[in-house]
Parts: C-alpha cells; sequence; structure tokens
C-alpha cells in the first residue's frame, strides 16, 4: 500500500475501534493490510464502516447507498 | 475483492467507454486535476481509450510536484542542523532541491525519517524531548486538516520541540490561473474527490458561474473517472457550466465540517509559491499567529536561499497542462524515477512518473 504518499487516499474498513490518549482511534484494512487511523474528523463512525483515509486520517464515512459508479 | 473489483469491472468501463465515445461529438479538452486521478488514468490506459473523444491534460494537482523549491532547499538546510529529527511523508524524500534531495541528506548524516502521519512525529516529539522535531506540512486541502490536529496536539501536550515547515496549496486558486491564462484550452474539468470531501464543492460553483465552465468532482478507481468523464462530457454537450458530483459516496456540498473547523482554527489562507507555476496570491496556508511557535520557518534561521531549477525541464509547464511528459526532452532520458530532474518524476502522483512508470516512454522513444 502506497501510503507514505502524500495525496494517495484509500477506502478501508473499519475493524475495532479504541480510545486512546490521542483521541479515536480505528484499525482499518485496505486490499489485506490494516493500519490505524485516527477517526477526529468522522466522530460518528462505528466498525464496519468504510472511511476515506489519507495520512492515516478518516476523512469521511462511505456512503454505500449513495454510490452509484457500480449500481 | 470486494470494494476494489466493482470499481474496475471491465464490462462497466467498457459499457462507459462507449456511452462517452457515442456522447462526445468533438474531441472534449477536459483536465483532470489531481495527481492521483492522473495516475489511475495512465495506468489503466483511459486515455487511450477515449482518444478521439477526450484528450486529457493533467493538472496541478500533485502536491509534492508544486512545493516551490525553496522550501525544499530549507527543509534541506534545517534536516543538516544539529540536534534536528526532520520528518517528511516518504515521497518528499526524493524530490530534487537544488543540490540534492532529503534521502541524501540523510546519508550524509542528517536524522531524516519517513512518517506516515504528522501525528508519528508528535509521538517523537514526545519521545526526544531533547531533539527539535520538524514535520514537513506540504500537501493540498486533504491533508491540512491532519497537519493542523498535529499542531493541536502538540499544543495540549505542551511540547516545544516540535514544529512544522509548512507548504500548504489550495487547489481552486490553482484552477482559476489556468482558466485566466489566455492560452487556457481546458474546456471542463474532474475535480479531486479527497480534495472536496474536505472543502464539499461550493468554490468550484463559484468557478463554473465565474468561468462558464463545467466541474464534475470524481473519484480515483477506474469506474469513478469513466463515469465522472461521461457525467462531463453531457455537460458539455449540453454546453452547461454546473458542478455535478460523481463521487457521492464520499463528498458532501459543505464537505466535512469538523476538518474544516480544525483547519481553519490553525491555520489561516495567504499567498503562497507554486513550483513550475509561480507566486498565487491566497492560495495556500500559513499558521496563525497564535500558533506561530509551532512555526519551523521561524525557528530556524535558514540564511538566504539560491534556488536553481534544471534548465531542459518542463516540469512547471506539465503542471500547468501546457505540455505532456513525453513533450519534454529529458524524459526517460536524463531524467528517469531513479535520477530524476523535477518533482512530476519522484512523485507518486506526479504525471512525468505515471507516463514512465506505465511505459508510455516507449513513445517518446518511438516519437524521436
Amino acid at each position: 500500500m502506497k501510503s507514505q504518499a502524500l495525496d494517495v487516499p484509500f477506502e478501508a474498513t473499519i475493524l475495532r475501534i479504541e480510545e486512546g490518549e490521542d483521541g479515536r482511534l480505528a484499525w482499518v484494512e485496505y486490499r489485506g493490510v490494516r493500519v490505524q487511523v485516527s477517526l477526529a474528523f468522522v466522530p460518528n463512525a462505528r466498525p464496519g464502516d468504510r472511511v476515506l483515509v489519507q495520512g492515516r486520517v478518516a476523512l469521511s464515512l462511505i456512503s454505500e447507498e449513495s454510490d452509484h459508479a457500480v449500481h | 475483492m470486494r470494494f476494489i473489483d466493482e470499481y474496475r469491472n471491465p464490462r462497466l468501463a467498457q459499457q462507459l467507454v462507449e456511452k462517452i465515445r457515442k456522447t462526445a461529438h468533438k474531441t472534449w479538452r477536459i483536465m483532470e486535476i489531481c495527481g492521483g486521478q492522473t495516475h489511475t488514468l495512465i495506468r489503466y490506459g483511459i486515455d487511450e481509450l477515449l482518444e478521439g473523444a477526450v484528450d486529457l491534460i493533467h493538472g496541478p494537482g500533485c502536491p509534492v510536484c508544486v512545493t516551490p523549491l525553496e522550501k525544499i532547499d530549507r527543509a534541506l538546510a534545517i534536516a543538516k542542523m544539529p540536534g534536528v529529527i526532520f520528518t517528511t511523508y516518504g515521497d518528499m524524500m526524493r524530490v530534487p532541491g537544488s543540490r540534492g534531495d532529503l534521502l541524501q541528506a540523510k546519508a550524509e548524516g542528517a536524522d531524516v525519517r519517513m512518517v506516515y502521519s504528522p501525528m508519528d512525529a508528535v509521538r517523537l516529539a514526545e519521545q526526544n524531548p531533547d531533539r527539535e522535531v520538524v514535520f514537513f506540512a506540504v500537501g493540498f486541502e486533504t491533508t491540512a486538516p491532519a497537519n493542523a490536529m498535529a499542531v493541536l496536539l502538540a499544543k495540549k501536550k505542551g511540547l516545544k520541540n516540535f514544529s512544522i515547515l509548512v507548504s500548504h496549496v489550495l487547489v481552486p486558486p490553482a484552477v482559476r490561473i489556468i482558466l485566466d491564462d489566455p492560452d487556457n484550452e481546458v474546456e471542463g474539468f474532474i475535480a479531486p474527490g479527497h480534495v472536496c470531501t474536505v472543502m464539499g464543492y461550493r468554490e468550484y460553483e463559484v468557478l463554473a458561474e465565474e468561468y462558464q465552465v463545467p466541474f464534475v468532482v470524481a473519484g480515483f478507481e477506474p469506474l469513478d473517472l469513466l463515469q465522472g468523464i461521461d457525467m462531463l462530457i453531457e455537460l458539455l454537450e449540453q454546453g452547461r457550466a454546473e458542478v455535478r458530483n460523481q463521487y457521492t459516496r464520499s463528498v458532501r456540498r459543505e464537505g466535512n465540517l469538523e476538518a474544516q473547523r480544525v483547519m481553519y482554527e490553525v491555520f489561516e489562507v495567504a499567498d503562497m509559491l507554486w513550483r513550475g507555476i509561480g507566486r498565487i496570491p491566497m492560495s495556500g496556508f500559513k499558521l496563525k499567529q497564535a500558533y506561530v511557535d509551532f512555526d519551523a520557518e521561524a525557528r530556524f534561521q535558514v540564511s538566504t536561499i539560491q534556488t536553481e531549477e534544471p534548465a531542459v525541464c518542463i516540469a512547471g509547464a506539465v503542471l500547468q497542462g501546457k505540455k505532456k511528459p513525453i513533450d519534454c526532452p529529458a524524459f526517460g532520458k536524463e531524467c528517469t524515477p531513479e535520477h530524476p530532474l523535477g518533482a512530476p518524476m519522484v512523485s507518486a502522483e506526479g504525471a512525468c512518473a505515471a507516463y514512465y512508470t506505465y511505459r508510455r516512454f516507449q513513445e517518446a522513444a518511438d516519437a524521436v
């Protein structure tokens, strides 16, 4: 996963959420790779949700209902 | 693989290609702004599939590529200072400054470390109270919220040894520069889905109205881009200067308000120098006065920097969509990912790197 790149976002699934000293963190999975990301900007995220991640920060909750690329 | 394969479905892709080719009654010149989108388009050969219907022009949306040389030289100078741990995203490590890059500085003894997030740099500052930890805060509106969050966290923790070297740029002012250019040939834009996830797309509605050009906000997968192009071609064919959102699964019109709140708590809009383009008014971020203690430029006095760009490199024209990478005489010869002359050959989002990685350098060789 090219997560060392600045501007390459990826959509990942939240596996579990932890309350850390530095805020709410989640372990997410993308193409078999698991990384920890901040949920500071998606306070309503829950395990099983998909999020758009960049720079190890979740930027949005992915809404499958409104996804018309594949429907 | 779920959530991957459905966005790369060849059957749906072919249907969209056929639809676009049927809808387009001329070759439309459209610009994808984001470098991540450029890589998808070149990697999957979408530009070739649409040849004749669409001429894809690659935009300036590669943050590594537009980081000014002066800022990279300043980063190198700070990284070489004793006691400094200089942290950065991986793709900044090999971006050439006037005299070398951060990886070379590391090889020569500077403590340069790749991190995945600015939070990693904050943790390093906590773990190394006797060292100065600097994070190279580069990027568009997408990375600014995380960088702002790092500054807030460092402040909350009372860290005095953490600072950021800010080089944040904003997309809409760069689009305005492109549209103001008398030689501009771009007729419509694919707007970056991740930037709009943070910022929403109201700013693009203003641009669409003012310049009478359509925008479609799109994601990064092949089907996202094909559908975005399809939506844009329909708008162009109908003569409608509107903004549409293809990336509805992530982008809301107002964006992520919490991310914006944190970003504007720490940063304010300022003039910014763009590599290859020049100074663009109100096109970047600087730290607000309340957070100036975290400003690496203020903390580390660097003497006057004399920058020097390689004369043969046409990165500026590539970033403005005026030239394609294969138009460069150095492409694939003096300039390769192993020995880059310009930033677009280094970054995971640079147009030159995309053309090289996905074998377009052969086209350049054939054209000679």
